[in-house]
């Protein structure tokens, strides 16, 4: 019985050698009783130097008063205590400090009594694995986001490029005929008249001759900002190619009120514009063609107003005209929306 | 359960509780953190039931919550949890690690990795070791604390009897984490053997005729 008591007692104590977990216990004066094979791995300092030590001796980082509290309350009240190395990072250095930024670890505090002597259990978890691939995952995470994100953003400019003129910034002819139909649609639901704009640069071949396509370019920019600063928010500005640009004005109530843009665009694009310190003189000519009455279809106003836009160019350039110039004739105030169709 | 008189004396014990545990959340995440209980009450299971599903706990727990608990035993018996809905749990451990707190994300079960788990499994030992053990100086009593345990869980699909698998007397703490950027709040319950909690009533009763004598 003996043997036996005695061989087990051997293997008892071989165990916490054997422990993948740092095993340490203090007495209630906090001196180190136990110090396992895993910490001398770990730490480079074996148990025949640091039994008998105290433990903030062998270990500065527990020399805080946060962890005196934690083996005081141990030893004294009974309580256990998780420490977590999410938030304490570490708990015992390894021998090899530039390990430090990495390791993490997860300390167990477990009160152990004896018949009347009182112990500290410490047990020491490596996490730093686990801990890395958390921060790999999240890292992944990350950067899944951010090129979401880019990508978000790639489809966005790629949707913008595509209904808009890179030159401009404008509206497109396919933007253009999108709002276009929507509001031929909400015309036609609402009973509302909606005007469609053609506008042409006079001479702006002459332009691009003489001084040249960089300053032709200038000048559509040009043209642009002028023409978006006639309309109101909720009109579109369109650049449909070369020198030519619509314009889309729905909800119009009198007919008046096309004739004025009509006539602030001209008076917009006379303007002296300035280029090389020199002024220059442009016109532009406009065609405007009504729904419902000068067509109920996209494609059909904007042909509508482009022949309107050739009629201003017959008839001197640097004017405007309407396709249908009898409804202009006979409706040059209100228009009678009981009328529409 | 608890006559108001008898609720002002707890909640003013525990006040002191929480105050400890304060302190040691604040050392910890190296940041001023208040802790606060407006709201404490004594209840059973099925007005627990009750309480959750109608009263002022009832946003609280409307779908996964993560709960930090630990079981103490011997003189005095019992079961504590710190409860959070999963999405202020998770700022709460954002909070205490250092990461972003962004109080309008959505969090859920998912975004909990094992170290944040951790944060939470200690972030719920501090307070409950300091709540319980409390009581247990206020007793006199000897204790047995098990370790911290975190888990997830599903209310209302889960019934309180699951949740609260042990006796049918419930301290039901509100508390409320004051952070830098954002307020969490969320639950303790210390759950009690009619044993625990007779003694607990009958040492309040004790400190009110101490007071009023």
């Amino acid at each position: 019985m003996k043997c036996w008591y005695v061989s087990m007692n051997k293997l008892l104590s071989l165990i916490p050698d054997q422990l993948d977990v740092g095993i340490i216990v203090l007495d209630n004066d906090y001196m180190i009783k136990v110090w396992n094979g895993w910490l001398e791995r770990l730490t480079g300092k074996n148990a025949g130097q640091v039994i008998g030590t105290r433990l903030a001796d062998v270990c500065p980082r527990l020399n805080k008063k946060i962890y005196f509290r934690i083996f005081y309350e141990a030893v004294s009240y009974g309580k256990n205590r998780f420490c977590s190395g999410a938030l304490h990072r570490f708990f015992i250095s390894p021998a090899n400090e530039s390990r430090c930024a990495a390791i993490r670890q997860n300390m167990l505090v477990q009160p152990v009594q004896i018949g009347d002597e009182r112990f500290i259990l410490i047990q020491i978890f490596d996490i730093t694995g686990q801990h890395q691939r958390v921060q790999h995952l999240k890292s992944f995470i990350d950067e899944l986001t951010i090129n979401h994100q880019k990508l978000k953003a790639s489809e966005e400019t790629i949707r913008y490029q595509a209904y808009h003129d890179s030159m401009t910034g404008l509206p497109n002819r396919l933007l253009l005929m999108d709002r276009l139909n929507i509001a031929i649609a909400h015309a036609h639901r609402n009973k509302h008249c909606l005007a469609v704009l053609f506008l042409d640069l006079d001479h702006f071949k002459y332009i691009n001759d003489t001084l040249g396509h960089a300053a032709g370019d200038l000048l559509l920019q040009e043209a642009a900002v002028r023409l978006t600063s006639c309309v109101r928010k909720s009109d579109t500005v369109a650049r449909l190619g070369g020198d030519e640009f619509v314009l889309l004005v729905p909800e119009i109530t009198e007919l008046n009120s096309v004739s004025i843009i009509a006539m602030k665009i001209i008076n917009t694009i006379i303007e002296p514009w300035v280029y090389q310190d020199k002024e220059h003189f442009v016109t532009a000519s406009v065609g405007v063609a009504l729904f419902p009455y000068d067509g109920e279809e996209a494609g059909e106003l904007i042909k509508n107003a482009d022949s309107a836009m050739f009629r201003a160019k017959e008839l001197g350039k640097n004017n405007y005209q309407f396709f249908n110039e009898e409804i202009y004739a006979n409706n040059a105030g209100k228009l009678d929306n009981r009328s529409l169709p | 359960m608890l006559s108001s008189l008898q609720q002002h004396v707890l909640k003013e014990f525990l006040n002191v509780s929480i105050g400890q545990a304060t302190y040691s959340l604040s050392e910890m995440a190296n940041q001023k953190i208040q802790l606060t209980i407006p709201e404490i009450e004594l209840t059973n299971i099925p007005s627990l039931s009750k309480k959750l599903k109608d009263g002022s706990f009832s946003k609280m727990f409307t779908g996964h919550i993560v709960s930090s608990s630990l079981a103490f035993g011997n003189e005095f018996n019992g079961k504590a949890k710190l409860v959070f809905p999963v999405n202020k749990g998770k700022i709460l451990v954002n909070f205490f690690v250092g990461e972003e707190v962004s109080p309008e994300n959505g969090y859920d079960q998912d975004n909990f990795s094992d170290t944040d788990i951790d944060a939470l499994k200690e972030i719920g030992n501090i307070i409950l070791n300091t709540i319980v053990g409390g009581f247990a100086n206020l007793l006199d009593k000897q204790i047995i604390y098990s370790l911290p345990e975190v888990d997830f869980s599903y209310y209302p699909g889960q019934e309180p009897e699951l949740i609260f698998d042990v006796g049918h007397n419930i301290l039901l703490i509100h508390t409320t984490f004051s952070l830098v950027k954002a307020k969490v709040e969320g639950a303790i319950f210390i759950i009690l053997t009619m044993e625990s909690i007779s003694n607990l009533i009958g040492k309040i009763n004790e400190m009110l005729v101490c007071v009023y004598e």
